[in-house]
């Protein structure tokens, strides 16, 4: 399955280094089990086991976690903030801001709704039109509650390229605004990436914000 | 065995300075708080382990052993044994513990993705592994002072290790299917 990612030799590796403690549990428990059926069961071997394992475990539960650690602005002053020196350069293509690493523009569970600067909030599709897509840390926020999220939020600001459109159901637009806010109305759906389409919102709107959410 | 557990105390400490510093202590997620909970149970495990190295339990030693013990020792025994039932309780509550941590952590890389009905499921999965293995620490052995009975000898069933040997079974079960779950996750590639 580790073989499958798409990602990288080395962090493969750094993959299967994290996953390794998991696997030192799983034998950890067996070798207790087994201490425990022996003819004369000695509780200090058992616990000696436990101890290991628990120590494993906890390191196994906690590494990701601990990778923010590695960045740099963990060890700034103030307020932190995503490393975006490793980032790719987006902003060429796609407008004003990069995509800091670490999150997602959430193309499995964009939220898109149409958005309407002069009437906020306003579903319906005007000439400046929006694009508004949920940017989300999966790594680090709580799930459960999408309205606290919205004060960490990082404001995302993208503008699709200039240029002739094939299809373009907002004639005279200057182009498609991509910005991360936790509102949202419109849910896409994971597998196909395949959302209750907003009025005036066209597939080839949903297809560049998909290639711009793979291009992170 | 506390030189074990201070580099496991110094991970949780790291994981909760690590986890204010990015999103601060008002944004703590459920398994933060069960963090805390996972060091309590480490420490008290740590403790209990330790004492009953130096104490004895009654798993340890025959009858003809214990026979030619003073009463003294014995006593020290039966409190050994109670604390290894102890230890029982909070290895397996801490081993647990961590597997809510897990969930949680799942819970928040699949948000809004279908494989967190999978994640929902695993939660159900390990809540009732839980009181599975609960009960069988609770069960194994009845009454239940026989746990930490030394003289006579109370039997293979209460002889603390013995009665418990479902629970890190049920562990090895659970865990595979965690460990998989983590290399599945798809969402997973973005935090590499």
């Amino acid at each position: 399955m580790l073989w499958n990612l798409e990602v990288s030799r080395g962090r493969k590796f750094s993959l299967s280094l994290l996953l390794f403690p998991g696997v030192f549990v799983i034998a950890a428990a067996v070798v207790r089990v087994v201490m425990s059926l022996q003819a004369s069961p000695s509780a200090v071997n058992i616990n000696r086991w436990g101890v290991r394992e628990t120590l494993a475990g906890i390191i196994a539960v906690n590494i990701p976690i601990l990778r923010p650690m590695l960045r740099r602005s963990f060890w700034r002053r103030g307020a932190m903030t995503t490393d975006r020196s490793k980032t790719p350069d987006a902003s060429a293509t796609f407008g004003s801001r990069r995509t800091p690493r670490g999150w997602t523009l959430s193309s499995n569970s964009a939220h898109v709704r149409s958005y309407d600067p002069e009437r906020q909030g306003n579903v319906a599709f005007r000439d400046k039109s929006r694009v508004v897509i949920e940017m989300t840390d999966h790594t680090s926020e709580c799930s459960s509650n999408p309205s606290q999220r919205r004060s960490d939020s990082e404001e995302f600001i993208i503008q699709r390229p200039q240029g002739p459109s094939r299809h373009d159901p907002i004639a005279g637009n200057n182009g498609v605004l991509v910005e991360t806010t936790f509102g949202n109305t419109v849910e896409y759906q994971h597998e196909d990436f395949r959302p209750v389409v907003p009025r005036g919102l066209g597939q080839e709107d949903l297809n560049y914000v998909r290639s711009v959410s793979h291009n992170n | 065995m506390l030189t074990l557990s201070t580099p496991g105390a110094a991970v949780l400490l790291t994981r909760l300075a690590v986890r204010a510093r990015t999103v601060g202590f008002r944004n703590f997620c459920g398994d933060d708080y069960i963090t805390v909970l996972v060091l309590l149970c480490y420490i008290g495990d740590a403790v209990t382990v330790d004492r009953t190295y130096f104490l004895g339990t009654n798993v340890d030693f025959s009858q003809e052993q214990l026979k030619a013990m003073t009463p003294k020792e014995v006593h020290n025994i039966v409190i050994g044994s109670k604390l290894e039932l102890l230890a029982w309780y909070s290895y397996t509550l801490l081993i647990w513990a961590l597997k809510c941590c897990m969930l949680f952590f799942f819970g928040r890389l699949t948000s809004g993705l279908s494989i967190q009905t999978y994640v929902r499921w695993l939660t159900v999965g390990i809540v009732a592994s839980y009181i599975a293995v609960f009960l069988t620490i609770s069960c194994g052995c009845f009454p239940i002072q026989k746990n930490w009975q030394v003289i006579p000898d109370p039997g293979f069933q209460c002889t603390v290790s013995s009665g418990q040997f479902k629970s890190p079974q049920c562990n090895a079960d659970t865990d595979p299917v965690q460990t998989t779950d983590f290399v599945r996750d798809s969402a997973y590639q973005h935090l590499y």
